[in-house]
């Protein structure tokens, strides 16, 4: 039999990740059981660097239609084989690629973050192995559910990738136990079980959900492979629509829906944290564009609108909290929570320029096809960003012992390399140029002002409202963006240490400068030189019926122009690069020549440098920096109208179900208003069950015995109606 | 020739920044019956603070010196990306000078806001409460003035049909020189961008330049830990972004008389003196305001901050009307 790409595919995927898993299962001759980390990562940097040639063999010969690998038994009468289908198209090929990249720079930073490669005084991480088996279990899972092309693959890849993160989201867990009794305070207990719950709970609603959808649609055409769902030109009725939403918001952490994620992630080892909120947050956004515009037939008009509300509300929410949060770790949880909310602001526009009543204008399919390319620019710059931001947290962590901003400050004149990846990654993900956070930022902008501008006639007001409220939202998204990371770099490498650093402590290992190097010089690099990238999802989208043709690129310059609708006029706007180009240039010079003169100036300077001006009190770097609860102080305030409103409360009074807020200090905390909401559901439901208990089980014998007889009455009346062919 | 043109711009607004910070310092100090101090003060005062050395300081690090220059070559860039005198832009796009013309209002925002990122973590690393005090001050400002900003760009945008700049000033000119009057939507984006200019500039009543009293102030309190040759780099970054935002408001509203350069030496001469009267009214309009205008506390700034977001919401929602029910502007 000759073997299709595919099936090579399959193997070639399933034997390294699946090798890497078992191979710390190896039975004899180990004494340290945490050696096996070293095959279990090296298996994985294998078969991410095997996936990302694959992404690049699809991206150009991509299948456009499934091929059944294997198939499995039938479970029942009248019920479709459990078969095993996959495909991969130029947009599964783009998340290969970015998955692929994205867990070759995790396995190998992961040598340093669990100690396996010696840094400094620190020892290897106790559970080092069971981490690398899960990881490879997660990212070989993860790949699989990119190019699943039938409900049962997907199913299964999502479950298997579910429970290996919930492996590490119990890292936290093992790790306070280890550590001994004083490092287990029972509130932190109690947040490190909730963390795994939350988890379990919150990712597997959201697959009964999404299954539920999958299953009402694949009923109604009578095939589960998606490529039957794809021929099947009617739109999806309303319930459906709202189940794979839900259930795929659930995972991608959409507001009101993303309690989980502050909670489990921050628990798990800051390596696969980047990973798993750098680029595996990205899989439910993948599914979401795979679902919305191929499988759930035309796209309905309402649906654009919906998923472009809750992104704004997502991105305003996820990066309030990011700034309210008291350490680096929940912070950019947050943050990419936010993220989550850019895109889905970008895909719902693109859902609402591509719907059935929109597409046969003129004009908007090409401004529906750059909204994408905006939202797929966000989602490959989030990847790179962030994972920089979330890699230099883990080397803070190492460095600093802790992510904590009360401990940390100052370490930018020890820890130059990381201190500048954090600073380079902050000034990415705020959106500011010469770096491609501001890239994406200006062409979803555009984008919105674009179909601003396509939208003013008479039948559309009700869409162009929406697309203002979502700009508005965002532009504030994006102050609250550029205040959120000055506070998280301003508390944590700038000014003078809280805590006394270990001094003998030497910088990260050369692998991992290497890593910080290649991850912000990409950052840079798709900046300044966006186009070559842009062309490339410019072609996605055209595979996906919708062509970018609002986007026009020269060598240097971006043009974004499409038909206003009002008397032929065009909307134009132009970004040259060159600008650009000029700002990189000047920041490097700034950088080398105030770099070469502090050297210089430090070896001649004969007189001391002076100290901080202090009224003449000693210099107490923990009283005289700013904490992490006064920085927000000024914007906590504008939600509360005095400070004894039940918005701020004292952290430690009654315990709930879920957590309500997030901490600011050791006292107070920031109301979180939609797991106050989870709360007091929760605890109303669980009053109505117990007073529903008491009113069926009221001890009664003559109760009792009506409900035996009414079951029995009830049991036959059926058999007689239904059941007595 | 762009090039010329950018050049030519650059000087103008490099030249013009200190004598405008100058002017409205005495305009200010005569409603206050002083003398003040002459228009040509500042130039002395850059003069001798540029000559300085900084001072050597124990804790802070790199950042905390390359912030100012970053502030301040942001600013210039911004100048140049903006029709101050000449047209910079002969709409062929990279014409001569590959990728260098073509401004857009997006990438000017954001520019504006690096320079205040910039500051924000100079002063977090002067390790120092003012510092530290400022930069939290003067980010929540910048996070309160973006939404109106997005949208009265995104209004500028719905009524012009681009974000560019030089395209906005050729278009403005048909209009003819205060045709602004005439046209409702555009008086309310005016109306929202000053208020937002005031905010963004650190005028009255958001924060009040004049005070050092370390309790009122925010934009000086980022830079207190600096000194020397950072000092006056931090003050020229000031200096440029009041002269920006001014000449911003001007371009887009009142853009009469700026012309490109293939024009004969008088035009050009007449453009160069109607900037300059242009922008002595607007900053005689300015010092008048803040004689009359006392400062908000910080949190109730939100207010005028609303307030220019209604105004933006308000020009959008009367362009659409227009669109709709008139069929053009």
């Amino acid at each position: 039999m000759l073997m299709s790409p595919l099936m090579l595919f399959f193997l070639s995927i399933c034997l390294p990740f699946g090798l890497g898993f078992l191979v710390v299962f190896w039975p004899i001759g180990i004494r340290d059981r945490r050696r096996l980390a070293w095959p279990s990562l090296i298996l994985a940097a294998i078969g991410s660097m095997v996936a990302i040639g694959w992404a690049f063999y699809f991206w150009y010969h991509p299948s456009n239609t499934g091929t059944i690998i294997f198939s499995g038994l039938q479970p029942g009468m009248g019920l479709p084989a459990l078969q095993w289908e996959l495909s991969v198209d130029s947009l599964a090929s783009l998340f290969l690629l970015l998955i692929g990249s994205g867990s070759l720079v995790v396995s190998i930073y992961s040598f340093s973050y669990l100690g396996l490669v010696p840094t400094g005084a620190r020892k290897s991480e106790k559970d080092a192995h069971g981490i690398a088996a899960a990881y490879n279990l997660f990212v070989g899972a993860m790949l699989l559910v990119i190019v699943a092309n039938n409900v049962f693959s997907l199913l299964v890849c999502l479950e298997v990738m579910s429970l290996a993160f919930g492996y590490l989201v119990l890292f936290r867990h093992n790790k306070g136990r280890d550590m001994g009794k004083e490092h287990w305070v029972p509130g932190d207990r109690r947040a490190r079980k909730l963390a795994i719950q939350a988890y379990l709970i919150s990712s597997h609603v959201s697959l009964v959900l999404f299954t539920a959808a999958l299953l009402i649609r694949g009923g109604q055409i009578g095939n589960l492979s998606f490529d039957a769902f794809r021929h099947f030109r009617i739109t999806a009725d309303p319930l459906t629509f709202w189940l794979a939403f839900v259930g795929l918001a659930i995972r991608a952490g959409v507001v009101p829906f993303h309690i989980w994620v502050p909670l489990a992630h921050p628990s798990s080892p800051t390596n696969t944290h980047a990973l798993s909120l750098g680029v595996a947050i990205k899989v439910p956004i993948y599914l979401m564009i795979l679902v919305f515009f191929s499988l759930l037939g035309p796209i309905a008009g309402w649906w654009g609108p919906v998923v472009l509300l809750f992104g704004a509300l997502t991105a305003v929410v996820g990066i309030f909290y990011a700034m309210a949060s008291r350490d680096l770790k929940t912070a950019l949880s947050y943050s990419s929570v936010e993220n989550v909310g850019i895109i889905l602001v970008s895909i719902g526009l693109a859902l609402t320029l591509a719907s059935t009543d929109l597409r046969s204008m003129p004009g908007m399919l090409g401004l529906a096809g750059l909204a994408l390319v905006a939202g797929l620019f966000q989602v490959v710059n989030h990847s790179v960003f962030k994972g920089l931001l979330y890699l230099s947290t883990g080397a803070i962590e190492r460095l600093a012992g802790t992510v904590e901003y009360r401990w940390l400050g100052g370490l930018f004149k020890h820890f130059p390399w990381t201190a500048s990846a954090f600073l380079i990654g902050a000034i990415a993900i705020a959106g500011f140029p010469p770096m491609n956070g501001f890239i994406s930022e200006w062409l979803i902008l555009q984008s919105l002002f674009a179909s601003l501008n396509a939208f003013a006639i008479p039948g559309l007001v009700l869409s162009a409202c929406t697309i203002l409220i979502a700009t508005a939202l965002l532009a504030l998204t994006f102050g609250l963006t550029a205040f959120a990371f000055v506070k998280m770099a301003g508390l944590t490498i700038l000014g003078e240490p809280r805590k006394n650093l270990v001094r003998t402590q030497r910088e990260m290992p050369w692998f991992v400068r290497l890593i910080f190097i290649v991850l912000s010089g990409i950052c840079l690099m798709f900046g300044i030189l966006p186009w070559p990238i842009l062309a490339l999802l410019s072609q996605v989208t055209q595979s996906l019926g919708m062509p970018a043709l609002a986007l026009q690129g020269q060598g240097n310059a971006i043009t974004v122009s499409s038909r206003a609708m009002v008397g032929g006029a065009v909307y134009t706007s132009l970004l040259s690069n060159g600008w650009l180009w000029l700002l990189t240039i000047a920041f490097v010079v700034l950088t080398v020549s105030v770099v070469l003169q502090q050297r210089t100036k430090r070896k001649a300077s004969l007189k001391t440098p002076l100290p901080a001006w202090t009224s003449g009190i000693p210099y107490d770097s923990t009283h005289m920096q700013a904490t992490d609860a006064y920085f927000g102080y000024q914007i906590d305030v504008l939600l509360r109208q005095d400070r004894e409103d039940s918005s701020l409360q004292r952290a430690s009074e009654n315990v709930p179900v879920i957590p309500k807020g997030v901490p600011i200090s050791d006292h107070y905390q920031v109301m979180e208003f939609f797991q106050q909401w989870y709360n007091s559901g929760l605890a109303s439901f669980q009053r109505f069950a117990t007073w529903i208990t008491l009113k069926i089980q009221n001890g009664r014998i003559r109760i009792y015995v009506a409900y035996t007889v009414i079951t029995t009455v009830g049991l036959l009346t059926a058999w007689i109606v239904w059941g007595g062919r | 020739m762009e090039m010329i043109a950018i050049l030519l711009n650059l000087v103008v607004f490099l030249l013009v920044a200190p004598l405008a910070v100058g002017l409205l310092g005495r305009t200010k100090a005569r409603f206050q019956l002083r003398h003040g101090p002459s228009l040509l003060q500042q130039y002395r005062d850059m003069e001798n603070l540029w000559a300085k050395h900084s001072p050597d300081l124990s804790i802070p690090s790199a950042v905390f010196a390359i912030a100012p220059y970053m502030a301040l070559f942001c600013y210039i860039l911004a100048g140049a990306l903006i029709p101050v005198v000449f047209i910079n832009d002969s709409g062929n796009v990279g014409s001569t000078f590959p990728g260098l013309p073509g401004g857009d209002l997006v990438l000017l925002m954001y520019l504006l806001g690096l320079a205040t990122f910039a500051i924000a973590l100079g002063g977090m690393d002067s390790g120092a409460s003012f510092g530290h005090m400022g930069s939290s001050r003067s980010m929540f400002v910048h996070v309160i003035v973006e939404p109106g900003l997005i949208l009265s760009i995104a209004a500028l945008a719905l009524y012009w049909n681009t974000t560019d700049p030089v395209s906005i000033v050729t278009q403005m000119q048909t209009l003819g020189l205060v045709g602004v009057l005439t046209h409702p939507s555009l008086l309310l984006i005016a109306f929202s961008l000053i208020i937002l200019i005031l905010a963004e500039a650190g005028r009255l009543p958001f924060d009040n330049p004049a005070t050092h009293l370390e309790l009122t102030m925010s934009e000086h309190a980022v830079g207190i830990e600096y000194g020397g040759r950072h000092w006056a780099a931090l003050k020229s970054a000031e200096m440029l972004k009041m002269l920006f935002l001014l000449t911003l408001l001007i371009d887009l509203f009142v853009p009469g008389f700026v012309t490109p350069l293939q024009t004969t030496l008088g035009l050009a001469s007449l453009a160069v003196i109607a900037y300059l009267i242009k922008l002595c009214i607007a900053i005689l309009l300015l010092a008048v305001w803040e004689s009359l205008r006392g400062q908000l506390r910080l949190r109730a700034a939100i207010r005028p901050a609303l307030l220019a977001v209604g105004l933006a919401l308000c020009s959008i929602v009367l362009t659409f009307t227009s669109h709709i029910f008139l069929g053009g502007r």
